[in-house]
């Protein structure tokens, strides 16, 4: 009927009203789509997202019960299910942004509000899809995470005098952080913010500073941020970050809890609470943080089982023995077939069951939790293996303690944290000069094992060297020194040969490790800088 | 149960009722237009009728719109979501939401607005806001209804102008009375000049900010609303 039409799109409608679906749906029957398919929840639409790619998704914002729109999209962008080019548009009752939703991290390509009219609707499609269709070299080179082909795209649209530059200058200057190139970051938002003072470019200029480890500045911007629109919520994200790396924690929980006062529903940020919470010994803040967490997550794939454990711990510290097992009892449930979590949580109901003083549960779980390990070793990691290995010693299993105790300390003999855990296990047991002897050799074999590789390198003879490591981080998976030595020699390997994305891939596996248990490693940031420029020359 | 805890209460569950019926609301007009998109304008003797009863929805919906934005300004929920605008495009889609109505009443449309004009604002609020300012032109012009967007003075003004009979005296607001506050106990039309000056004010731009004036310098001195955005 029309020269313009739908037939290559494929639709996805997400409304908790079937009349809603069935309207919206027969609105764009005439322009014949490719596909339309339907969800009435949250659930039902990231299952489908799942299976197809659509190009375009109509979600209702108010959802009931579930989640709401705002919530798919972000995990929808997060699991990666909805690619650059397609067209995500939110569908608001009111014609407020009730829920802070302009602000948030990801935002819809427009909202359309209720009650939808025909026309207004397929014109704004029409005028959307036209868009989407001259930023699609764009959208590729983001679906790509190709920092140089984005800001080519960028310059070339922007050379087009196209009515959206803002949302390009945006788009560029964030990968322009990205690539560390800030000064020219800057100069645009200088630019942009010469006419008004816009939140993206200020939050652009904020991130700078903190970059830049200007901290005081990036608080100062952050702060102004918020004044000036306080519902902007990344602002207060970023600014108890940066808090909390100017020694400043008890300020930072402030700012998210003020943060979480005006948008709760973010499982995220609820768990920087919880974490910020942690490292002020804050426990009650923790317990509410953490039980927020676990109720949003219930419907989100964002949620971990550390969750749950965690919020275990804080009952076990709390002396409410009753209400962590509670806890473990659904860690179970919820992350069935697991069984990472399945020990996990199997040695804290041990200690749950010792704070009973009901010893024959306790016995149970204890070797419940060594028939698990006995069939996988590696599944048993970290603070993990020190608690289990504490009940063992608690029950009289000394030689088991000691096995597990020297694994971990060859794993994690550089993480100081840990190892003094495991010297004060033995000296709470009498055994301090045992415990000592312990680390110091696990540290020796891990010396020597590394000072073989780093012999192979020097050599010449990186692939040794690549398969020496191999088989160290096998055994040591979480071990900082092995992961970047191993790194140092796959980047050599690519500065002798060539640049491989696959190698590269796995270079970044090995730092993720490191960095995830020391963030400010300076060697692994280092190294994963190398690696960047690797790709980009 | 204090008090204040009733006031909030109260209030919390007139906004979720209000919202409920936008929900039926728009049921309703989807399945009205379903309606009025399989009968002939010639051929049905309920259109007129039907356009009719699409018009006093419309007239509801804005007010519904109006009552829950003001509920959520007032408890200070609500967060403008401004970006750049493409004015031209905004001012088009205000068209084409009443495009049925007026036509079918014979009443011509304007659009005077600058292509190239960008515009920091939150659209939907704005769009929303000028729809039942057109909702209620179109009951008061006679032929024409005009809009037209251009800066002055550091403000985007944009005008709704018909050729209808003007407003009523204790309705006329000048931008040299900016103080003078608009009382919405004048009516429906009061309330809708209260809400958009309440928009107006949200935005707000180094040391200005918006406001509304209502004057009878439209066409053939008919009723001219401009709303000014810095």
């Amino acid at each position: 009927m029309s020269l313009w039409n739908l037939r290559s799109k494929s639709v996805l409608i997400i409304d908790d009203f079937a009349q809603m679906r069935a309207m919206l749906s027969s609105m764009m029957k005439n322009y014949e789509p490719k596909s339309v398919m339907q969800a009435a929840n949250g659930k039902e639409a990231i299952e489908l997202m799942h299976k197809h790619k659509f190009d375009l998704i109509l979600c209702d914002y108010n959802l009931g019960d579930g989640q709401d729109g705002q919530q798919i999209l972000e995990e929808a962008k997060y699991q990666a299910l909805l690619p650059y080019y397609s067209l995500f548009i939110m569908v608001t009752a009111e014609n407020t942004n009730a829920m802070v939703m302009g602000a948030a991290e990801y935002t819809p390509d427009a909202y359309l509000s209720k009650p939808i009219n025909k026309t207004v609707l397929i014109s704004r499609l029409q005028k959307l899809f036209a868009k989407k269709e001259l930023l699609y070299p764009l959208s590729e080179a983001l679906d790509a995470g190709n920092l140089n082909k984005i800001i080519e795209c960028c310059d070339v649209l922007l050379g087009k005098k196209l009515k959206f530059k803002f949302e390009i200058l945006k788009v560029k200057c964030e990968t322009l952080l990205e690539l560390e190139r800030y000064d020219e970051a800057q100069a645009i938002c200088d630019d942009v913010m010469k006419e008004r003072d816009v939140p993206w470019a200020m939050m652009i200029i904020g991130k700078i500073h903190f970059y830049k480890k200007n901290y005081f500045d990036a608080e100062t911007k952050f702060r102004e941020i918020i004044d000036f629109d306080k519902h902007f919520m990344p602002a207060y994200d970023w600014l108890a970050k940066t808090l909390d790396l100017s020694a400043a924690s008890f300020d930072a929980q402030e700012v998210l809890m003020d943060a979480i006062k005006i948008s709760p529903k973010s499982i995220l940020r609820q768990r920087s609470l919880a974490e910020i919470a942690e490292k002020n010994s804050d426990a009650e803040q923790v317990e509410k943080a953490r039980k927020k967490v676990i109720e949003i997550g219930r419907t989100s794939c964002l949620k971990e089982s550390s969750d749950y454990t965690k919020l275990a711990k804080v009952y076990l510290e709390k002396n409410a023995p009753q209400k962590a097992i509670d806890i473990l009892n659904e860690t179970s449930k919820v992350f069935r077939g697991d069984e990472q979590v399945a020990l996990e949580s199997t040695v804290e109901m041990a200690l749950a069951y010792k704070a009973m003083d009901n010893q024959s549960k306790y016995k149970d779980s204890v070797n419940n939790a060594l028939k698990i390990t006995a069939q996988k070793k590696s599944l048993l990691r970290g603070e993990t293996a020190i608690d289990l290995a504490r009940s063992c010693m608690d029950l009289g299993n000394k030689e088991e303690a000691q096995e597990i105790l020297t694994s971990v300390a060859k794993e994690y003999y550089d993480n100081e944290g840990l190892m003094q855990k495991i010297s004060s296990l033995y000296e709470e047991s009498g055994l301090g000069a045992e415990g000592e002897k312990l680390i110091a050799d696990a540290k020796g074999e891990v010396v020597k094992i590394n000072n073989q590789g780093v012999d192979l390198i020097k050599k010449g003879e990186i692939n040794e060297a690549i398969r020496l490591f191999q088989v160290a981080v096998r055994e040591m998976p979480e071990n900082a020194t092995i992961n970047i030595n191993m790194s140092k020699a796959l980047i050599l390997n690519m500065q002798k040969n060539s640049f491989n994305p696959r190698i590269q891939k796995q270079v970044f596996e090995h730092l993720d490790r490191v960095l995830t248990n020391d963030p400010e490693n300076a060697t692994a940031l280092d190294l994963k800088q190398q690696c960047k420029d690797l790709a980009n020359n | 149960m204090s008090q204040d805890d009733n006031e909030a209460t109260f209030s919390a569950i007139i906004a979720s009722s209000v919202h409920d019926m936008k929900n039926s609301l728009g049921m309703l007009l989807g399945a009205l237009d379903e309606i009025m998109s399989r009968c002939e304008p010639n051929q049905c003797p309920s259109f007129d009728g039907f356009s009719h009863l699409r018009y006093e929805g419309n007239r509801v919906n804005h007010s519904l719109m109006q009552l829950l934005s003001l509920y959520r300004i007032s408890n200070d929920q609500y967060s403008l979501n401004e970006t750049h605008n493409d004015v031209e495009e905004c001012l088009e889609e205000c068209f084409l939401e009443s495009q049925g109505l007026l036509e079918l009443k014979g009443i011509q449309t304007e659009l005077d607005c600058d292509e190239e004009l960008l515009w920091y604002f939150d659209r939907n609020l704005i769009v929303g806001m000028l729809n039942s300012v057109i909702n209620n032109s179109y009951k008061y012009t006679k032929s024409i209804i005009k809009i037209s967007a251009y800066v002055k003075d550091g403000y985007l003004a944009i005008s709704v102008a018909d050729d209808g009979n003007g407003y009523p005296e204790s309705m006329l607001h000048e931008a040299n009375q900016q103080t003078h506050a608009i009382d919405y106990k004048t009516g429906s039309t009061g309330l809708g000049l209260y809400f958009s000056s309440c928009i107006a004010k949200l935005h707000e731009h180094k040391d200005k900010q918006g406001y509304i004036t209502t004057t009878n310098d439209g066409i053939s001195g008919g009723g001219n609303f401009t709303i000014y955005l810095p």
